[in-house]
């Protein structure tokens, strides 16, 4: 990690030398496990000589004692090294990366503390010394001499787990913690903190980044207005040219001179558009360009360097090898592969677990490897590839294997599978196996063993990232496992749907499929609705998402649609208004202002720049099953069948009088639909927020609250600001037209012009016919 | 200001009779279009700019301009005033960060009977938004639109510690100055509210508003958060 481009006047002496420490160590950690499998060279060891020199001169100018000397010791021993006067063998690796630890455990104390020399770390310290003299000291041959402090306490660092190890459910946390007991805590992977630190500034940035491109966005429509306006001038200027024709024909000289008069004043207009129009397009272009490009650039800074976020892994393998007495490498491929910080941070763990499983349970012991003829070391490849727009991880070993015989014998041992089915599974099928909870054999001693444990975890936690995991084993030549996830966790390819009027977004890799679905098909049990979907005969029960989230009734329509959501028995149809289709959101998280919210996992905005919802979906199953379980049924409010009046499209009718009122009401009936009625605008305001309406058809001027009044409260309403509207008046000027129409209507019918057919045709282009096909 | 008088007109004001004001029949229409561009017009203006002022008239304004000046009102404070439903309310002006278009409120999910309504998108940021209408009980049904001026519901975004919230308001009047030692207390009843918000009443020349009290918004807008 590279601190040139960071401000770095706002740090203490101290932070500087806490960082300086920090990048020093990890050169020094990976050099000394490159040497440790003799693959270090001259120049690795002089950089490590180097590193600790670096070290040395730093810790001198801020005052820490207990570094110094430290550091100088190490020095020491690699200069030492360096001229062939020691032999670096994995007892003096040891004590070398012991020295390491301490130092950034130094480094790391509070300003108070530094350098005291009563802290725990004396006689650490102490220790530590004593060893590193006697490297230096004694050219050590590859038989070491029994030496006074054999391999002090630095030791394995993790517990050499038993064998069964299926205890370790989840990684020993590793935390930083600066354990004064002898052996050091696995520090590395903590170290890599402030590489991968959540990045909340630019949490900021995107979020503006996400804004200026929704903005560039949003004039494409203005010039399609633009453009709109242009037809309608070119109408007007036919209109004229018939115009001065036909007064040239009647040779009225002042009126031909008249109209002559406006066509020359009007003859610019044309060229001006043209260029406004133009212009804007330009601009359009630009903006669009520059704010996608500074989107993408924001979305860049959020990245890192694979390689930044596992460079503590190599150390925790070597360690935990060491302490199984097995001998295990780690190939990283793809260190430069970028990848979103937030990921990389939240898969630490479950990396962390994957690398623990390959060691404790894939390596076999180096003289079994030899006798099963292969390399005495054994190789564990981690891989980070893009790969089709995902970031693909990879763990690979070349241990043992799993037999998936055993995991069949096994599933059928734990009731997972029936024994009928047990022999068609294919090995895919088999090893899923491994990824449900507990199932990791403890009661049977054999090698696979503990191969399952923590893969729910892992399993769990790239699920929650939107990923997927596959695990994949050969016989003798080693166990893989591939997660592949998206890129990025700012942006979210998510599917957009409607409940009780406003918009949410499912994940779209949380989506099983989506169904719309007659609402004479539901079936009802027990008082809880279900389906039978047509091509499986799968039943899928239905709950209504308005009562899930507790945003009210929900009240179906002819057709139902579904979101199906869930794996295994936790399947679920959710009931939602509408779908409206895949949609990349810009995430926007929620949990600095809120909190955790119930089954809400983010935010986003729209194209159109209204919020959206982005559901939890693992939480929403939860939820439900709560809420089941409590004997919520979650039900729509269903109505009798397509004969019944309520199914019908619902259409009120506003209008102060009454002879209109009515034959608005007898005409809609008649086709079927349900007509409810209301005096005037504030009477049609409170039905409005009391029932779920189809169509609202209104006059302009009535008392208490005029038709434009209601219609605006509408547009402002955000449960109903889609609902059509039509307004039949008998105002029928252009500029009563525009205004209705600008309020928010979406039919205007002068009451003039009025007859059956006419406002028949506008409700059903507007709704649909009152039982067809939903138009929304 | 009190009125002070004025001149009467008495020339002939043949524009209002026959010109543009009039039935259009001034035959000089024909060729100056409009009476702006007559002489007859431009003479009268002329005649009207140097007409002699009467005494009265002339001691009228010599009154007024001769009156001492009010002193000036020393304010040490600023808030911003807003109306909702019929109550002006106003917080300190540091608070209110921002005055934005009104936006569609979006719901949240198990959160929707207390006075939070919502997310709401203010210029690409997502924040809470909260009714102070429902927060303080104001009654905001069948208020009758201003007289004589066009009000416009607006979004006014505070920042109060670490968060900001958005809270629709019917109508923003701008920042009132005041004294903070001019502050009165509010009527006993509104001050033994439950939550009293109101700090005290401000004034300016303008207009009178309750002060509401950071220091008591803060935690309840901070509590509607969890």
């Amino acid at each position: 990690m590279s601190m040139d481009d960071e401000d770095l006047s706002r740090f203490s002496m101290l932070d500087l030398f806490r960082m300086e420490t920090r990048e020093q160590m990890r050169v020094l950690t990976d050099g000394l496990l490159q040497l440790e499998q003799g693959a270090a060279d001259a120049a690795m060891l002089e950089s490590m000589m180097r590193a600790a020199h670096s070290v040395k001169g730093a810790a001198a100018i801020v005052g820490l004692d207990p570094a110094l000397r430290l550091a100088h010791a190490m020095e020491d021993v690699l200069v030492a090294a360096q001229e062939g006067r020691t032999q670096l063998d994995p007892d003096a690796v040891d004590v070398l990366l012991g020295a390491v630890d301490l130092l950034q455990q130094l480094a790391d104390l509070p300003e108070s503390d530094a350098g005291g020399a009563d802290t725990p770390h004396g006689a650490r310290l102490a220790e530590l010394l004593a060893a590193l003299a006697e490297l230096r000291g004694s050219p050590r041959t590859a038989a070491p001499k029994a030496p006074p402090a054999p391999r002090p306490p630095p030791a394995p660092p993790a517990p050499p787990a038993p064998p069964t190890a299926a205890a370790i459910p989840a990684p020993p946390a590793p935390t930083p913690a600066p354990a004064p007991a002898p052996a050091p805590a696995p520090a590395p992977v903590a170290s890599a903190a402030p590489a991968i630190a959540p990045a909340t500034g630019s949490d900021e940035l995107a979020t503006l980044a996400g804004q200026a491109r929704l903005h560039a966005g949003q004039l494409r429509p203005w010039i399609a207005s633009l453009q709109r306006y242009k037809r309608h001038q070119r109408g007007v200027f036919e209109a004229l040219d018939q115009l001065q024709d036909a007064i040239r024909t009647m040779g009225d000289p002042h009126l031909a001179e008249l109209a002559q008069l406006v066509a020359d004043r009007a003859a610019p207009l044309r060229d001006d558009l043209h260029r406004t129009i133009r212009d804007a397009e330009n601009y359009e272009r630009q903006a669009l360009n520059v704010s996608t490009r500074l989107a993408d650039e924001v979305l860049a800074l959020r990245m890192c360097r694979f390689a930044d976020g596992v460079h503590g892994l190599p150390r925790m393998v070597r360690d935990l090898a060491r302490g199984l007495g097995k001998d295990v490498r780690v190939e990283i491929d793809g260190a430069d592969t970028l990848v979103d910080r937030a990921v990389l941070a939240r898969m630490e763990a479950p990396l962390n677990q994957l690398l623990r499983n390959a060691v404790d349970h894939g390596m076999e012991h180096p003289d079994e490897r030899v006798a099963a003829g292969k390399p005495a070391h054994g190789t564990i490849r981690l891989q980070a590839r893009h790969r089709g727009g995902m970031l693909a991880l990879e763990v690979a070993d070349d241990g043992g294997g799993v037999d998936p015989e055993r995991i069949r014998a096994a599933a059928v041992r734990r009731q997972v599978a029936a024994p009928a089915f047990a022999p068609e599974l294919s090995q895919a099928e088999l090893m899923e196996f491994l990824f449900l909870p507990g199932f990791s054999l403890k009661d049977s001693a054999n090698e696979i063993s503990g191969r399952g444990v923590g893969l729910d975890v892992v399993q769990e936690a790239v699920r929650r990232l939107n990923g997927t995991v596959r695990v994949d084993s050969t016989l003798g030549a080693g166990f893989r496992t591939v997660i592949t996830l998206p890129l990025t966790q700012s942006i979210v390819r998510a599917l957009v749907v409607d409940v009780a009027g406003e918009a949410y977004a499912l994940p779209i890799a949380r989506v099983e499929r989506v169904l719309r679905v007659p609402a004479a098909d539901v079936l009802t049990l027990q008082g809880r609705q279900y389906i039978t979907v047509g091509d499986t005969g799968e039943q899928l029960g239905l709950v209504a998402a308005g009562q899930v989230l507790e945003l009210g009734e929900t009240l179906a329509g002819a057709d139902l649609a579904l979101v199906a959501i869930g794996t295994g028995r936790e399947r679920y149809g959710l009931v939602v208004d509408a779908v409206h289709g895949e949609q990349s959101l810009t995430v926007q998280p929620l949990e600095p202002t809120f909190g955790k919210l119930r089954d809400v996992a983010a935010a986003a905005l729209l194209d159109d720049g209204t919020p959206v919802l982005i559901l939890d979906v693992p939480d929403l199953v939860m939820s439900i099953g709560r809420l089941l379980d409590t004997g919520a049924a979650l039900r729509l409010g269903l109505q009798a069948g397509p004969a019944g009046g309520a199914s019908a499209r619902r259409v009120l009718v506003v209008d102060d009088s009454l002879t209109v009122r009515e034959m608005q009401r007898k005409l809609l009936a008649a086709r079927g639909y349900h007509v409810d009625v209301a005096l005037d605008g504030v009477d049609g305001w409170n039905q409005l927020r009391a029932a779920d309406y189809d169509l609202v058809i209104t006059d302009i001027d009535m008392p208490r609250l005029d038709g434009i009044g209601l219609l605006e409260r509408i547009r402002h309403d955000p449960r109903l600001a889609r609902l059509p509207v039509m307004i039949v008046s008998y105002k029928d000027r252009p500029e009563d037209r525009t205004r209705g129409l600008e309020a928010g209507a979406d039919y205007y019918l002068a009451k003039g012009a009025f007859h059956d057919a006419t406002l028949l045709d506008a409700v059903r282009d507007l709704i649909g016919m009152a039982h067809g096909e939903t138009t929304t | 200001m009190k009125h002070l008088p004025i001149q009467e007109w008495n020339e002939d004001a043949c524009w209002r009779r026959i010109g543009v004001s009039g039935d259009r029949s001034c035959p000089e229409l024909a060729q100056h279009v409009h009476c702006r561009n007559c002489p007859v017009y431009a003479g009268a203006a002329q005649r009207n700019l140097q007409r002699p002022v009467d005494a009265a008239y002339r001691e009228a304004w010599a009154r007024e301009l001769a009156r001492p000046e009010p002193p000036p009102v020393h304010t040490d404070a600023a808030a911003l005033a807003f109306r909702v439903g019929r109550e002006w309310l106003a917080v300190p002006a540091a608070l209110a960060v921002e005055v934005a278009p009104l936006a569609p409120m979006h719901r949240l999910p198990h959160r929707s009977h207390d006075a939070l309504l919502g997310i709401v998108n203010v210029g690409g940021r997502l924040l809470p938004g909260v009714s102070l209408a429902r927060l303080m009980d104001v009654d905001t049904e069948g208020v009758p639109p201003p007289l004589g001026r066009h009000a416009f519901a607006r979004l006014l975004v505070l920042a109060l510690g670490a968060h900001r919230y958005a809270l629709p308001v019917d109508e923003v009047h701008g920042v009132l100055r005041h004294t903070t030692g001019a502050m009165r207390p509010p009527a006993a009843n509104i001050g033994r509210a439950p939550s009293p918000l109101v700090a005290g009443m401000i004034a300016d020349s303008a207009i009178e508003a309750a002060l509401l009290d950071t220091a008591q918004l803060q935690p309840q807008l901070e509590a509607l958060l969890r």
